[in-house]
């Protein structure tokens, strides 16, 4: 049982998960079964075993109407895999994650953590870090392949660079959400012009959630769905509580925690990888549907194409520099949660944000 | 009233290996699998089924609970070998290959101190099972052996009535060790490279060549 000895043939990588692999379903009428130690799944009007081995899946997200038999959903539960339930549309609504994990220290620190409001506002300054350094180096990169706009974009990036400055100097929490929020929106309007002009999918008007009224909110919001899946994901798999958060203030149902760790995940992984799906023109008008009312949502076949994508990303290596070496994009928020709670323990002095 | 803090017998040897690997388990309740405790988990899902077998002269004993009041030490022992003359021999299964001296020795120890106790003998010799050489190996219980558990039983009941994580060792024994990536030994035993990463966190970024 100890690590004393390893007679391995293939020494493996010190420090390194093995990533597995994330089974989305996302087929209307479709039904999970458990066969044995497999998955079985059903699609209605399709004939032929679907058939996936449990061992190669860490994770299932269904979206829209999927139906998780409970004899899968229990296994699923004792092996620590988790279930995710998206809408069609692609907004989180509620994960299966089996028993909480033990670690009972670490999550009374967090409170402790969160008691404390200069503890907290500290925490709070290093997720508003990552999130401003990261998207401003998405606007850097932009400026350097934009057809159009190269010196509103720089500018953008110059008011966020200032706004970086100021995340020391805010006295509390109010101030230190105000300097993100401006600095959110400067990072939209310079986004609008990292978008290719002849795009049929029509402008982007500026950050709209609850539910996107246009295409390209549609897809920035079902990306943003995904990033927060694996936050939530990744704090939980690390023994935090995901809904208590420290730049995020507590509400019940909103997992606080899971939205911090993914402010410096926006830009980098959800908003490239919109871009670059629309830029390519891999997602198009045609890809998305207009709910009766005004909500825009990707169509069957467009979430597809989303999901494709997204899954690649996720087996992309990025480096990390506190780690000296490269992280597949998926193990990055746990690779950020574990840097939290070493500093919600009291190792580390204050949290690190992952920077591109 | 306050319980007595018990040890764990399988603490003792993760301890010995490492007290913050112990401390990792013991107070933060992690584990991580790799593919040498995968091969152990196998390995025990075979020795752990509770049960006795007789051969001539000779009867053993599987997955015995077993337990030390005075030491405050419990645990469970792999085989127990119960022979004819009165010997009684534990048999601790390792799936890796045997290290002389080395940590699994204070866990088979503890299990020897823990049956004398139990059964009212004296355990002279156990044996420590290799999965990899597929070999047994003799332990001695000698004094010096037993003073290491008394000593590690202190210094690990001391971890469990904390609240702090023993500091990472950060040498060679992480590279092979399971835990590495929650325990982080690298990065947090260079604190200050950490403290030059926090001061950039507040400098706008050089613009990044990378393909982001």
């Amino acid at each position: 049982m100890n690590s004393l000895v390893d007679s391995d043939p293939q020494p493996k990588v010190p420090g390194m998960t093995e990533l597995l692999n994330t089974l989305y379903v996302q087929t209307q009428g479709a039904s999970l079964f458990l066969e044995g130690d497999s998955i079985r799944i059903v699609i209605p009007e399709h004939t032929g075993r679907n058939i996936v081995p449990l061992r190669r899946i860490q994770e299932i997200v269904a979206f829209g109407n999927v139906n998780v038999s409970n004899p899968l959903l229990t296994r699923c539960a004792a092996d620590a895999r988790s279930v995710t339930w998206m809408s069609a549309g692609g907004r989180f609504l509620n994960r299966l994650d089996g028993p909480t994990r033990g670690n009972v220290l670490l999550r009374h620190a967090q409170h402790l953590h969160h008691a404390n409001a200069r503890a907290t506002l500290e925490t709070a300054r290093g997720f508003v870090a990552g999130k401003l350094q990261n998207s401003r180096q998405i606007l850097l990169k932009g400026a350097r392949d934009a057809q159009r706009g190269q010196d509103e974009i720089r500018a953008k990036a110059e008011n966020i660079a200032e706004a970086i400055i100021a995340i020391p100097e805010a006295g509390d929490l109010d101030v230190l959400r105000g300097i993100e929020g401006e600095a959110s929106r400067r990072y939209f309007e310079g986004f609008r012009f990292l978008l290719r002009r002849d795009l049929d999918v029509g402008a982007f008007p500026s950050r709209i959630r609850r539910p996107p009224t246009d295409p390209i909110n549609a897809l920035l919001s079902f990306f943003y769905g995904l990033t927060r899946s694996i936050a939530q994901g990744a704090a939980e798999q690390v023994g935090l509580d995901p809904y208590i958060g420290f730049l995020h203030g507590l509400r019940p149902a909103k997992p606080a925690l899971a939205l911090d760790l993914m402010e410096e995940l926006r830009a980098p992984i959800a908003d490239r990888l919109a871009l670059t799906l629309l830029n390519r023109r891999q997602l198009t008008a045609e890809h998305f549907e207009t709910l009766p009312g005004g909500a825009v949502q990707l169509t069957e076949p467009g979430r597809t194409i989303a999901l494709t994508a997204w899954r690649e990303a996720m087996t992309k290596e990025r480096p990390h520099r506190l780690h000296g070496r490269r992280i597949p994009t998926a193990l990055l928020p746990a690779v950020q949660a574990r840097i939290l709670a070493r500093h919600i323990r009291g190792e580390l002095p204050d949290y690190m944000p992952w920077m591109i | 009233m306050t319980e007595e803090i018990q040890v764990p017998l399988s603490a003792l040897e993760h301890y010995d290996y490492c007290p913050r690997q112990a401390g990792l388990i013991l107070l933060e309740s992690s584990y991580a699998d790799d593919a040498s405790t995968v091969r152990g988990n196998l390995l025990h899902q075979r020795v752990h089924e509770p049960g006795e077998e007789t051969r001539p002269g000779v009867r053993v004993l599987r997955a015995l609970p077993v337990w030390h009041d005075e030491l405050g030490l419990n645990g469970v022992c792999d085989a127990v070998e119960l022979h004819d003359d009165g010997n009684v021999v534990p048999i601790e299964y390792k799936a890796g290959s045997y290290v002389k001296g080395g940590p699994a020795d204070v866990q088979l120890a503890a299990q020897a101190i823990c049956l004398e106790a139990r059964f009212a003998t004296r355990i002279a010799q156990g044996y420590i099972y290799s999965g990899a050489d597929r070999r047994r190996h003799a332990v001695p219980v000698d004094d010096i052996l037993r003073r290491r558990v008394v000593a590690i039983s202190e210094e690990v009941r001391a971890v469990l009535t904390g609240t702090v994580l023993p500091g990472p060792v950060a040498d060679a024994r992480c590279r092979r060790c399971s835990m590495n990536e929650l325990c982080m030994p690298k990065l947090l035993a260079n604190q200050k490279r950490y403290a030059n990463e926090l001061a950039r966190r507040f400098r706008p970024a050089a613009e990044s060549s990378g393909d982001d």
